[in-house]
C-alpha cells in the first residue's frame, strides 16, 4: 500500500506539485492523467524518491520513506518502476537486464533468475527476444522488457509512467497502452 | 638544392633506438597517465569539497601550462630545492603527469555522457549508488573513454617529441644527433617526420577500427 499525504515539490521557483494527496491499496489500478508538465511524473519519482520532495510524506507499506532514516536501497526494491523513456541498459540482452539486479542486490543465484526472467519474459510475449539487445527491441517490445524488469524484483508495487499520445488533428489526449502488469 | 640521403642508412641504427625508445616512453606515460587520469577523475566527481578541488586545480594547471614549461620546470627547476632526476625519468614524470590531466577529463566525460536515466533506473531496481557505478555505469562509460585514450596515445606519441630539448634520447633527439655528425639538417627531419607520420597513421587506422567494432550493437 502506498500513501502520499501533502506533497510538494518545488524546482527552484517553480511549484509543480501543490500538496498532492492520493492512496492506493494493493491490487488497485491507479491512473494519473494531465496536461504535460503538469507533474504526473514527478510524483511517481517522488514515490520512487528520485526526486527529494520539497514537503509531505510518502508511506510505503506504512514505512516512512522520505525520512533520513530510512533504508531508500531496501524501500526502492519494493517498488518497481518503469520509465519514461524505460532506461534500459543498452549494453545488456534483454535477460541481462531483467537479472542483474536479483543477481547484485537480492544476491540470487544466476540460475533462479533467469527462470524468473524467462517467466516474466513469457509474460509479457518476448520469450523469443531473450538474446536481443533493447536497440534491437520495437518501442513496445523495450517497454514490456522495462516492465519484465521492475517485475523480476518482486515489488510490492509497480508504476508505470504513462504516455500520452495525442491523437492527430483532434488536439485531445488518448492514453496509449496503460495497464498494469501486476501479479 | 642538395639532397642527399647516401649518408643516413648508416645511422639506421640510431634510428631505431630512438624510434624504441619513443614507443616505450609513450605507452609507459600513457599508461601511468591513464591510472594517474582515474584517480584524478574520480576526485573530480567526488562529493567531498576539497578532493574535487585538487581534482579540478589539478586538470585546469595542467591543462592551462605548456607541456615544454612543465617538463623545464622539473629537469632545470627542481635541482634547485636538491629533487634531481635522470633525464628519462623526468621524461616519463612530465608526460604521464601531463597526460593524466587530459585522461581524468576523458574519464569524466565518458562516465558523465552515460544517460542519467541509466544511474536512476539502477537505484529504482534497489541498487546502490556504487553498485549502479560499478555494473551499469563505468561498462558504458568504458565505451566512450577507450577511443578517446587511444586518441591521447597518438597524441602523446607526437607531443613525446618534445623531452629531445633535455637530452632523452628518442627519435627526435637521434635526428639531432645524426644532423650534428653529418652537417645535414634536412634528411634526418624529413626521415623522422616520416616515421611519426607512419606510427600515429597506422595507430589511428588500428583504432578507427576498434572503435566501428565497438559500435556495432549500438544502432539498429
Amino acid at each position: 500500500m502506498i500513501r502520499v499525504d501533502n506533497l510538494h515539490k518545488k524546482f527552484s521557483n517553480f511549484e509543480v506539485l501543490k500538496g498532492v494527496s492520493l492512496e492506493v491499496k494493493k491490487g488497485e489500478v491507479l491512473v494519473i492523467i494531465g496536461p504535460s508538465g503538469s507533474g504526473k511524473s514527478t510524483i511517481l519519482r517522488c514515490i520512487n524518491l528520485l526526486e527529494e520532495p520539497t514537503k509531505g510524506d510518502i508511506y510505503v507499506e506504512g514505512e516512512k520513506i522520505n525520512d533520513k532514516k530510512a533504508d531508500i536501497n531496501k524501500i526502492r526494491q519494493k517498488v518497481g518502476m518503469v520509465f519514461q523513456h524505460f532506461n534500459l541498459f543498452p549494453n545488456m540482452t534483454a535477460i541481462g537486464n531483467i537479472t542483474l539486479a536479483p543477481i547484485k542486490v537480492k544476491k540470487m543465484d544466476k540460475k533462479t533468475a533467469e527462470d524468473i526472467a524467462i517467466r516474466l519474459l513469457k509474460k509479457v510475449g518476448l520469450e523469443d527476444k531473450k538474446d536481443a539487445y533493447p536497440v534491437k527491441l520495437s518501442g513496445g517490445q523495450k517497454q514490456r522488457l522495462a516492465i519484465a524488469r521492475a517485475l523480476a524484483m518482486q515489488p510490492d508495487d509497480a508504476f508505470r509512467c504513462a504516455h500520452i499520445r495525442a491523437g492527430p488533428g483532434d488536439g485531445q489526449g488518448s492514453l496509449e497502452c496503460h495497464e498494469r502488469t501486476g501479479e | 638544392m642538395n639532397l642527399d640521403f647516401s649518408s643516413m642508412p648508416q645511422y639506421t641504427q640510431l634510428f631505431i633506438n630512438g624510434l624504441i625508445m619513443t614507443i616505450e616512453l609513450t605507452i609507459i606515460s600513457v599508461a601511468i597517465g591513464a591510472v594517474l587520469g582515474l584517480i584524478v577523475a574520480l576526485m573530480k566527481m567526488s562529493s567531498v569539497k576539497i578532493l574535487s578541488f585538487i581534482g579540478s586545480a589539478y586538470v585546469e594547471i595542467i591543462r592551462g601550462t605548456p607541456l615544454l614549461v612543465q617538463i623545464l620546470i622539473i629537469y632545470n627547476g627542481l635541482p634547485q630545492f636538491g629533487i634531481k632526476f635522470p633525464g628519462f625519468v623526468v621524461g616519463i614524470i612530465a608526460l604521464s603527469m601531463n597526460s593524466a590531466g587530459y585522461v581524468a577529463e576523458i574519464i569524466r566525460s565518458g562516465i558523465q555522457a552515460v544517460d542519467p536515466g541509466q544511474m536512476e533506473a539502477s537505484r529504482s531496481l534497489g541498487m546502490s549508488h556504487s553498485m549502479a557505478m560499478r555494473y551499469v555505469i563505468i561498462p558504458q562509460a568504458i565505451k566512450n573513454i577507450l577511443p578517446a585514450l587511444g586518441n591521447e596515445f597518438v597524441v602523446m606519441l607526437k607531443e613525446s617529441s618534445i623531452v629531445s630539448v633535455i637530452g632523452f634520447a628518442d627519435l627526435t633527439r637521434q635526428a639531432e644527433i645524426v644532423s650534428s655528425v653529418t652537417y645535414r639538417a634536412f634528411e634526418p627531419l624529413i626521415i623522422i617526420a616520416f616515421i611519426y607520420f607512419i606510427m600515429t597513421l597506422v595507430f589511428s587506422r588500428l583504432l578507427s577500427k576498434f572503435e566501428r567494432r565497438l559500435r556495432t550493437g549500438d544502432t539498429r
